[in-house]
């Protein structure tokens, strides 16, 4: 029995990248459109009961549509005659629906972690183990590095500084980097300083190794089931579909 | 810069991964318990920069400096960029997971290469200010010039000509960011080089 409150996202992480790799092999638009509905309704179930809220949920999926408006402006349309290309149309379709299935779906899986649960995730799932300190030393650093660049940008409001397209805008912009950079350097000779004396190396941080298999929660199990299942049933029914309609 | 989740078919998706964990276990090799917190950190900088957002007529643009970090850490870049992109991807959805690979590998290596190509420059000693200001400009442009060709080659590769307005709408929107990259990376370095001259040297 695992003592530790932190979520253990190993299975959540590994159906994520089943969806991405099962989706970007297909050719089929029906399997692609199959797996993007499922993935709504998903969405809708979850907001539905009250598990997540739509308004983040459509900020992250407008963030993710804004590549796919590209898409549709230089693959659907033919700028010459100023006209749909039906074969453009299809393949922007298609890409569509697999950027939206695999973004939503791994929104829902794993849309309620934070770095260090991905990190430890990722490295139960073979990640190297350096990989892994080094995404979990980072984000606690993020923490403190955006204090920093919240302070400076306190100051120069208080200086009435308002971004916009001119020379000084660029010459601050470079002053904040700077300062981050300089920032970071003392912090690293700080933290490495502190880690030599306490005679503890910083590849030991803070990664713990994940729990047996055997000890992830049912509903763990049941997410991958669920997931694994839905896959394999939607890509060999619609490859019996695409043959039957070819 | 990144490429969502979706966009590049499965064989490219597969070559770019291989290319980048090739990358990553160069860059993993210089990963030590001494260069840890340094990398850790640059990859928290990385991560901020790219929130980090210049206007530029109706909307703006954010800043990606993956030359100017590449050619601080060098191979390092690899697991920095990596890294940085694995949180965008979790907290913005910025990319992807399935395409961590290969946004992974467009950054990183068009960084490593400024490394290699400007680092001798940059180590001479005393460098003076008009020095600085083009290796800042360089590393811009190889960082971004090369991520640009490589996110190219990708969609090349997984699209043919049907992506080929794809492309040349992804280099032009590369224009004003390789400009304020370019401005910003040669007064980052003039500004480290006055304030903090061993943040330029290699650890």
């Amino acid at each position: 029995m695992s003592h530790d409150p932190r979520p253990d996202g190993r299975l959540r992480l590994a159906a994520a990248l089943a969806v991405s790799l099962a989706a970007a092999a297909t050719r089929s638009t029906t399997a692609l459109a199959v797996l993007a509905g499922l993935a709504v309704l998903a969405a809708l179930w979850l907001i539905v009961s009250a598990e997540r809220s739509p308004g983040p949920l459509l900020r992250r999926m407008a963030v993710v549509s804004v590549f796919v408006l590209w898409i549709w402006l230089t693959v659907a349309v033919d700028w010459r005659t100023l006209s749909a290309d039906p074969a453009g149309v299809a393949l922007a379709w298609q890409m569509t629906l697999r950027i939206e299935s695999i973004a939503l779906t791994a929104l829902l899986l794993l849309g309620r972690m934070d770095g260090i649960d991905l990190a430890r995730a990722a490295v139960g799932l073979g990640l190297p183990r350096g990989l892994g300190s080094l995404l979990a030393v980072t984000v606690r650093q993020i923490a403190v590095l955006e204090e920093t660049g919240q302070r400076l940008r306190r100051a120069m409001r208080a200086r009435a500084y308002r971004p916009r397209f001119s020379r000084r805008t660029l010459r601050v912009s470079a002053q904040q980097v700077a300062w981050l950079i300089i920032h970071a350097s003392l912090r690293a000779e700080r933290m490495a300083l502190g880690l030599k004396a306490r005679g503890l190396g910083a590849m030991d941080w803070p990664v713990r190794p994940a729990s047996g298999w055997r000890s992830l929660p049912r509903s763990e199990w049941a997410v991958l089931a669920g997931v694994s299942a839905a896959l394999a049933v939607t890509l060999t029914l619609t490859s019996i579909w695409d043959r039957m309609h070819r | 810069m990144h490429l969502s989740d979706g966009v590049l078919a499965l064989p490219t998706l597969a070559a770019a991964t291989a290319c980048a964990v090739a990358g990553l276990a160069v860059g993993l090799r210089r990963l030590t318990p001494q260069t840890l917190p340094r990398a850790a950190l640059f990859a928290a900088v990385f991560f901020l920069i790219g929130t980090l957002h210049v206007p530029v007529g109706l909307g703006s643009v954010h800043l990606i400096l993956n030359g100017l970090i590449g050619l601080l850490l060098g191979w390092l870049a690899f697991p920095v960029i990596f890294v940085a992109l694995v949180l965008q991807a979790l907290l913005f959805s910025f990319g992807g997971f399935a395409t961590l690979g290969a946004n992974t590998l467009l950054l990183a290596a068009p960084a490593v290469l400024a490394h290699q190509v400007l680092r001798p420059w940059l180590d001479r000693p005393q460098p003076a200010p008009q020095r600085l200001m083009v290796i800042g400009v360089l590393a811009a442009t190889i960082g971004l010039v090369g991520a640009t060709l490589l996110a190219a080659l990708l969609l090349w590769t997984s699209g043919g000509e049907a992506l080929l307005g794809l492309i040349a709408l992804l280099a032009l929107a590369q224009l004003p960011v390789w400009a304020i990259d370019a401005a910003v990376s040669a007064s980052v370095l003039t500004m480290l080089a006055r304030a903090l001259p061993a943040a330029l040297t290699p650890r």
